[in-house]
């Protein structure tokens, strides 16, 4: 496979290709950078991968996403090259089957991919875990989250409103990038609960169809914290309920994460039993055709069809998922601990993490 | 005309290519009277209720000679399950195509039916027939033709799903022998 190269009428600068991205559909409406050969090439010269090996074919495009076409979508999106390892594994990760990419770039729901980047290569890239991790500010988070984008439009081809028909969208569409506090997870970061070292660098993709603020200044005890998010993830509506197969995310502060583990939830699975249990609504909260379809209702599965099972429910009892090992426990946030946030996934699409090496460790 | 609007400068395109699908030709259709018509439903749409209601009216409809069965499984189809229909079937209408996910499985479904040589015809509403035919080319059936119903069909009155499905309906048979499918 040759390098394949496009050849645009104007000057270079930033103002012309944002003109010709805008019109040949290549962007996510802001701004983007030329993804010039040299600057494509000092993003590959940062991995030992062949610039035509294909990382995946994604849908519903089919696109091959070659670490050469990823590289140019790295460069539109802003990233520094020192960040193309992370985009790489994110690419990589995504790809994998288990998060359902295609699902998510073509869904009328708002899901989109929610990367953590973990281990020594956070602080190596500048990528923020501490007040204001999800935006605004901070290149590592806003580029390499949206790298992920412009290769799920350019590669994948989820064009947005042209394939990709999301009712409303969502502005964590345009990038969901954060860092994890691994230091202060007592629990052990996301990464090390999926298997990896502890100093191993780490991407996980994630998904968010929702960013439900818990915000809590009158609970002291581990508890009422915990009440205070199961609390926050009730819903009687809402795409992850006519599924009930949903991953949910929960950022935790660092200082909650430490009085709930210090009131004695040292097994990470108590917290999420805990939040399933306390999370459930009575099916009497629901309105009528939403009662109907989840005592008579068919789950759906993975394929789109029903089940054939009914919905979970325990007695009268709605759970937000089937089951407590659909959560995920992070901690990330400024040390103004009042707040944590939940993140409601959407069906049957589950996390995958790839690890990285920087060019200054190869 | 400046110039500099006349230089000119290389990118890296960041689109790649697609992956090189080996395109398969299903039999073609010449007619449907004296056949019979699968309705295989993927989804759960109010309005493709109506829809396929009134599809099964008219194939029952004078002068016409359609045999017709219905496919809305309980269970996800299994291969099992669509080499059932190809056998029981010989041409098949797959609904609908009414949200991002959903579409992109009912145009699944429809290359797997036409994977085995079945005539295939995918219904979508107006919004999704791009996903729809995006869908089909990456599985290799890029000729699948995909019927469109409105964009605002399944929110509509129950008056008019069953008006445009009336009007609708008629056209079914041309659109799975109008090319080779």
């Amino acid at each position: 496979m040759t390098t394949q190269l496009l050849r645009l009428t104007g000057d270079g600068s930033p103002e012309s290709f944002y003109e010709f991205s805008e019109q040949a559909n290549l962007g996510d409406g802001l701004p983007l950078i030329p993804p010039t050969i040299e600057r494509v090439d000092a993003m590959l010269a940062t991995v030992d991968r062949a610039r035509d090996e294909n990382i995946g074919t994604l849908g519903p495009r089919g696109g091959l996403a070659t670490v050469e076409a990823i590289a140019a979508n790295a460069v539109m999106a802003g990233c520094s090259s020192d960040y193309f390892p992370a985009v790489l594994a994110a690419v990589e990760a995504a790809a994998d089957p288990a998060v359902r990419l295609e699902d998510m770039g073509v869904n009328t729901n708002p899901i989109t991919p929610f990367l953590v980047i973990n281990g020594p290569a956070r602080d190596a890239l500048g990528v923020n875990y501490r007040a204001q991790c999800f935006g605004i500010g901070g290149r590592a988070n806003a580029t390499i989250g949206r790298a992920l984008r412009l290769v799920m439009i350019n590669i994948a081809g989820s064009l947005p409103s042209i394939v990709s028909k999301s009712t409303h969208g969502s502005p964590m569409r345009y990038t969901m990038c954060i860092g994890e506090w691994d230091e202060r997870n007592p629990w052990g970061p996301l990464h090390v609960q999926r298997g990896f070292d502890r100093d191993e660098n780490c991407v996980t993709v994630l998904s968010a169809n929702s960013f439900v603020e818990v915000g809590d200044p009158w609970s002291f005890s581990a508890e009422s914290f915990l009440m205070a998010i199961a609390n926050s993830m009730k819903a009687t509506s809402g795409s992850w309920l006519t599924v009930g197969t949903a991953p949910m995310t929960v950022v935790l502060n660092a200082n909650w994460a430490d009085i709930i583990y210090r009131a004695g939830y040292n097994d990470l699975s108590d917290v999420k039993q805990y939040l399933w249990e306390h999370s459930q609504v009575h099916l009497s909260e629901f309105a009528k055709e939403w009662q109907e379809k989840l005592i008579g209702g068919s789950r759906l599965t993975a394929d789109g069809s029903p089940s054939g099972e009914g919905y979970l429910l325990c007695g009268d009892m709605v759970p937000m998922t089937s089951k407590p090992e659909n959560f995920n426990i992070i901690v990330a946030g400024g040390e103004t601990g009042i707040h944590a946030i939940v993140c409601h996934g959407w069906a049957f699409e589950r996390p995958a993490t790839r690890s990285f090496i920087l060019p200054t460790h190869r | 005309m400046t110039s500099s609007t006349l230089e000119s400068y290389a990118i890296i395109d960041p689109r790649s290519s697609v992956a090189v699908v080996e395109q398969t030709q299903s039999v073609a259709l010449t007619t449907l009277q004296g056949k019979t018509l699968g309705i295989v439903t993927h989804g759960n749409w109010r309005s493709w209720e109506y829809f396929c209601d009134r599809l099964e009216n008219f194939l029952s409809g004078p002068g016409q000679d359609v045999q017709h069965q219905r496919y809305q499984d309980e269970r996800p189809y299994l291969d099992e399950r669509y080499d059932q229909i190809v056998r029981e079937v010989d041409a098949a209408v797959v609904g609908l195509g009414n949200c991002g996910s959903c579409t992109a499985q009912v145009a699944t479904a429809a290359a797997q039916l036409a994977a085995r040589g079945l005539p295939v015809l995918v219904v979508a509403t107006e919004g999704f027939k791009s996903l729809a035919e995006m869908t089909l080319e990456y599985r290799n059936y890029p000729n699948v033709q995909v019927f469109t119903l409105p964009a605002e069909y399944e929110v509509m009155e129950e008056r008019d799903l069953v008006r445009i499905a009336d009007e609708r309906v008629v056209d079914i048979e041309s659109a799975l022998t109008s090319k080779a499918i």
